[in-house]
C-alpha cells in the first residue's frame, strides 16, 4: 500500500531523515518507534506533504505522492492525526468531527460514519455539543482520531497518540487503536512508548537519528535484547 | 444565529417589522428632527460602516487575521467608482469605459478591491498576529500615500485635492440626485440614497450570514484555531485564507463605491489610518465573529459622534457659557475611555458569539472535573 524509498528530509542544512525505506501492506498496523529527535514526526509530516522531501520517493497505491500538496492527501486516503492532537478547541465536538469530512460530499455516508464514530466513542456522543477545548486530554485524542476516521482513511497515520496523557488513559486510547485496526483500517503508529506500540502492532521499525536501524515483526522486536535495553527499560 | 433560525416563524415576523421600521426610518428622521437630513446622512454612513465592519469581520472575526489597513479597500472601491463616474479621466479613457451602468461600477469596485485583497493576502500568508497587523498597517498607508501622490507622472488620482463631480447614481431610469414622485409621494435624494445603501447593506448581511454557516465559514474558524490540523484535514489553507482577504476586501469595495456615489467627491483624507482603527473598533466592540454584534458595534461607533456633537455644544454653552472643548476632541476622549472600560469589563464585546464568549471565559472548573471523570472511567473499564 505504502512504499517509502530512500527518503531524505532536510531542514536547511540539517538532515533529519537520512534515506529510509518503509513498507506498509494493506490491513497492517505498523509501529515506528525511536527516541526524541530520531526523525519520526518528520517522516510522518513528509508522508502527508507538510514537509517536502530532499530526496527519495513515496509511493502510495502505485502513485508517487512525494510532491503532492498537503491538503490533497486527505482526499487520496492518507490521513494524519497530528502530534498534540490539534483539535479545534472552539468548535464543538461534532463540528470538529465534521471537519474531518471536509473533503467529502456524500452527506448520507458522512452521517453514517459519524454514527460509527459515536459508537466507537460513546463518550463523544454525550459531549457532541460541547466545545472541544473543554474536553479532557483523553477525550480530545478521541476527537482527533474520530475526526481522522471521518475522512475515510485508507492509511491512518497516528503521531504520538499517548503524548501528554495519564497512563491509564493511554491504555484506553490503545484499546481504541486495536478496535480501529480490527475494523480493517491500515495504520502507521509513531510512538515513544515503544512497549505499548509494539504490543499493539504487527510489525515495527526502529528509527535512530534519521536512519531505520531495525525492522522486524513486533514480537521479535519485543524479544530483542538490544531493543529491550534501549527502549523498553528492561 | 443561523438562517434556519432567521426564517423560522417567530423570526419572520420580527424580521418583517424590522424591515418596515428601516423603510419608514428616513421619514421619521427627516420630518421629526430639525436637522433631520443631516441625521439621515449619518445613518447612511452608519450603513456603509456596517458593510465595512462585516467585511473586516470575515478577515478578523472568522479567519482570525488582524488587519489594520482595511480602509484601503474602501478607498480602492471609492476611487474606482469615482474615476469611472467623473469627468476626471475622460481625456484618457475611451468613451465606452466612462459612466458605466451603476451595477457595473459596483461590481468593478468590488472586483478591483478583491484584487487588492489578494495582493495584500498573497505575500502575507505566512504571517500572523502582530506581524500581520504591522504589514496590513503599512499596506493601508501605502494605498493612501499613492492616492495622495499619483497626480504625477500623469494625473490618475488628482492628488490631495481628490476627485470631484462624481455623477449621481442613475438606476432604472431614475436620477437619484433629484426628488422623485412615486404614487404622489415625493422622495428626496437623501431618502433615495438611504434606500439604495440599505439594499446593499441587507445584501451584505445576508451574504455574511450564509458564509458563516457554510463549509467555508467553518473552514475559516478551523484555520484560526489550528492551521496545521486544518491542513491535515484536507483544507487548502492558502486558498481559504486568500478567500477571506478577497471577500473582506470586496465588501469594503462595495461600501467604498457607495460612499463615492453618496458624497459626489473623494479625497485621500477619508481613508486615513484612524478610519481603519474605527472599523476595527466596531468589530471588537460589537463582538468579533458575531454578525448582530458587529452591526451593533458599527451603529454605536458611527452614530455616537453625531449625537455627541449635538449634545456637547449646547451642554457646554449651558454649563460654562462658552465652548470649553471642541466636540471632536472630546469625542475621541470619551471614545477612548469607553473602549478601555469595555475591554476591561467585557472583552468579548457587547454581543459576542457563543464561541467567542467561551474562549474568553473558559470553564476551567469543568475541565478539571472531566479529567477526573475520565480517569475513573478508565479505571472502571480496567477492573
Amino acid at each position: 500500500m505504502l512504499q517509502v524509498k530512500n527518503l531524505e528530509v532536510a531542514y536547511g542544512g540539517i538532515h533529519a531523515v537520512k534515506g529510509i525505506d518503509l513498507e506498509i501492506k494493506q490491513g497492517e498496523l505498523v509501529a515506528l518507534i525511536g527516541a526524541n529527535g530520531a526523525g519520526k514526526t518528520t517522516t510522518l509530516k513528509t508522508l502527508v506533504g507538510m514537509v517536502k522531501p530532499a530526496g527519495g520517493d513515496i509511493i502510495f497505491n502505485g502513485q508517487s505522492i512525494a510532491r503532492m500538496p498537503a491538503h490533497e492527501h486527505v482526499g487520496n486516503g492518507l490521513v494524519m492525526v497530528p502530534e498534540g492532537r490539534g483539535i479545534f478547541s472552539r468548535l464543538t465536538v461534532e463540528e470538529n468531527l465534521l471537519m474531518g469530512a471536509y473533503v467529502r460530499n456524500d452527506k448520507a455516508a458522512i452521517k453514517q460514519d459519524l454514527e460509527r464514530v459515536y459508537t466507537l466513542f460513546p463518550r463523544l456522543k454525550e459531549r457532541m455539543k460541547q466545545l472541544a477545548g473543554t474536553l479532557s486530554g483523553g477525550e480530545q485524542q478521541m476527537v482527533a482520531i474520530g475526526r481522522a476516521l471521518l475522512s475515510r482513511p485508507k492509511l491512518l497515520l497516528l503521531d504520538e497518540p499517548s503524548m501528554g496523557l495519564a497512563p491509564i488513559i493511554v491504555q484506553k486510547i490503545f484499546e481504541i487503536i486495536r478496535m480501529i485496526a480490527a475494523e480493517g483500517v491500515t495504520m502507521l503508529l509513531v510512538e515513544q512508548n515503544a512497549k505499548l506500540a509494539l504490543q499493539t502492532a504487527n510489525r515495527g521499525y526502529v528509527m535512530e537519528s534519521g536512519h531505520i536501524t531495525l525492522s522486524d515483526t513486533a514480537e521479535n522486536l519485543l524479544a530483542n535484547t538490544k531493543i529491550q535495553e534501549a527502549y523498553l527499560g528492561e | 444565529m443561523n438562517l434556519i433560525d432567521i426564517f423560522s416563524r417567530q423570526r419572520k415576523t420580527s424580521l418583517i417589522s424590522l424591515g418596515l421600521m428601516l423603510m419608514i426610518l428616513p421619514w421619521i428622521i427627516s420630518h421629526g428632527f430639525e436637522s433631520g437630513n443631516s441625521y439621515l446622512r449619518a445613518f447612511d454612513m452608519a450603513l456603509l460602516f456596517i458593510m465595512l465592519s462585516l467585511g473586516l469581520n470575515i478577515v478578523v472575526g472568522y479567519a482570525g487575521m488582524l488587519d489594520f489597513g482595511y480602509i484601503a479597500f474602501y478607498a480602492v472601491g471609492a476611487y474606482t467608482y469615482a474615476l469611472l463616474n467623473s469627468p476626471h479621466l475622460q481625456a484618457l479613457l475611451p468613451a465606452w469605459m466612462m459612466y458605466p451602468p451603476f451595477i457595473v461600477s459596483i461590481i468593478l469596485a468590488a472586483g478591483i478591491a478583491c484584487v487588492f485583497g489578494i495582493m495584500l493576502g498573497g505575500p502575507t500568508l505566512k504571517l500572523r498576529g502582530d506581524y500581520l497587523a504591522i504589514v496590513t498597517l503599512g499596506f493601508g498607508q501605502i494605498v493612501r500615500i499613492f492616492l495622495t501622490n499619483l497626480d504625477r507622472p500623469f494625473n490618475l488620482t488628482n492628488g490631495p485635492q481628490g476627485i470631484n463631480n462624481i455623477q449621481r447614481v442613475h438606476l432604472f431610469g431614475l436620477d437619484l440626485g433629484r426628488p422623485v414622485q412615486i404614487l404622489g409621494i415625493t422622495f428626496e435624494p437623501v431618502h433615495l440614497y438611504y434606500y439604495l445603501i440599505l439594499f446593499f447593506c441587507a445584501l451584505i448581511v445576508v451574504v455574511s450570514l450564509r458564509l458563516q454557516d457554510s463549509r467555508i465559514g467553518r473552514a475559516w474558524v478551523a484555520i484560526r484555531e489550528d492551521e496545521i490540523a486544518a491542513n491535515a484535514m484536507g483544507l487548502n489553507t492558502r486558498n481559504i485564507k486568500l478567500l477571506a482577504f478577497a471577500m473582506g476586501a470586496s465588501f469594503g469595495g462595495i461600501s467604498g463605491a457607495l460612499f463615492a456615489s453618496l458624497q459626489g467627491f473623494v479625497s485621500p483624507e477619508s481613508f486615513i489610518m484612524m478610519e481603519s482603527v474605527m472599523v476595527l473598533c466596531m468589530v471588537v466592540l460589537g463582538g468579533m465573529g458575531n454578525i448582530p454584534g458587529v452591526i451593533l458595534g458599527a451603529i454605536i461607533v458611527s452614530i455616537t459622534p453625531e449625537i455627541l456633537r449635538d449634545v456637547i455644544n449646547p451642554l457646554q454653552m449651558a454649563l460654562a457659557g462658552r465652548k470649553v472643548v471642541d466636540p471632536e476632541t472630546l469625542r475621541m476622549l470619551i471614545f477612548g475611555l469607553v473602549m478601555i472600560v469595555i475591554m476591561l469589563v467585557r472583552p468579548e464585546g457587547l454581543w459576542p458569539s457563543s464561541r467567542r464568549r467561551a474562549e474568553l471565559k473558559p470553564q476551567t472548573k469543568g475541565i478539571a472535573l472531566q479529567e477526573k471523570d475520565d480517569m475513573q472511567d478508565a479505571e472502571r473499564n480496567h477492573d
